[in-house]
């Protein structure tokens, strides 16, 4: 199984500021009739009240809100960014976004802990993704 | 004692989830037999644990209430700081 669909993977995208960022990055999801807009603004009231907890590491930001109505089924987008998207966080500045979205605890878990596994066992994953010419070589990475 | 240790994030389901897998990466790693869970931010003061990982801005809400350690991670992800600061913390108990 995939990690992170292909259809779900955009690249070359810019945002004026991480709001904007955050929302191109839950739309991919928005249009797979993964989740409602509802969550998109959850995504982004999260930040504004706890801070920028969710740039876990320098350039990657794990967008995400709590299983509610607003998630209509478990999936997950990944953006990246051509320009610098700043957060207020020690490891600004971001330029690779995930959306999760999860309708609860559970059905999220393999295939956040086989990206997250990816990341933790090579620090340089992100400048990696970055650094794809194509949508194909960002799945190679995220779902080989 | 098996340490009871709360990674704890906004939900508890993402982020929280993510360390939760790396610190017990690294305490299998290291041999030590360790209980992590998830926890959100504002329900984790009352959960029972030994102690708290989290991240520094969520760490500067609940240091206060906290009955137990609090120990701050800069980057979730990263190998080296998450084995540094899990094994300074297994190894004083």
């Amino acid at each position: 199984m995939e990690n992170i669909s292909i259809k779900n993977i955009k690249m070359n995208q810019t945002a004026q500021d991480w709001q904007q960022a955050l929302t191109i990055t839950c739309n991919v999801l928005v249009e797979s009739g993964s989740i409602t807009n509802e969550y998109t603004k959850a995504c982004i009231d999260s930040v504004l009240e706890y801070g920028p907890y969710i740039v876990l590491s320098p350039g990657f930001a794990l967008a995400h809100s709590r299983p509610s109505e607003a998630v209509i089924k478990s999936d997950m987008s990944l953006v990246v960014f051509d320009n610098d998207i700043l957060f207020g966080s020690d490891n600004d500045p971001v330029r690779v976004i995930i959306c999760l979205a999860c309708t609860d605890n559970i059905q999220h878990v393999e295939r956040l802990s086989k990206i997250g596994e990816k990341m933790f066992e090579d620090e340089h994953l992100i400048e990696k993704i970055i650094q794809c010419k194509t949508l194909e070589d960002i799945s190679i990475l995220i779902n080989g | 004692m098996k340490q009871r240790i709360q990674a704890v994030c906004g939900f508890g389901v993402g982020s929280s989830m993510m360390l939760k897998m790396n610190i017990e990466k690294i305490a299998k790693e290291h041999g030590y037999e360790v209980d992590v869970f998830c926890g959100d931010i504002t329900t984790c003061t009352a959960n029972e644990c030994n102690v708290i990982f989290t991240s520094k801005e969520l760490g500067a809400r609940i240091t206060e209430r906290a009955k137990v350690p609090v120990i701050i991670l800069n980057n979730f992800m990263n190998k080296k700081e998450v084995e540094e600061k899990v094994l300074a913390y297994l190894q004083e108990q």
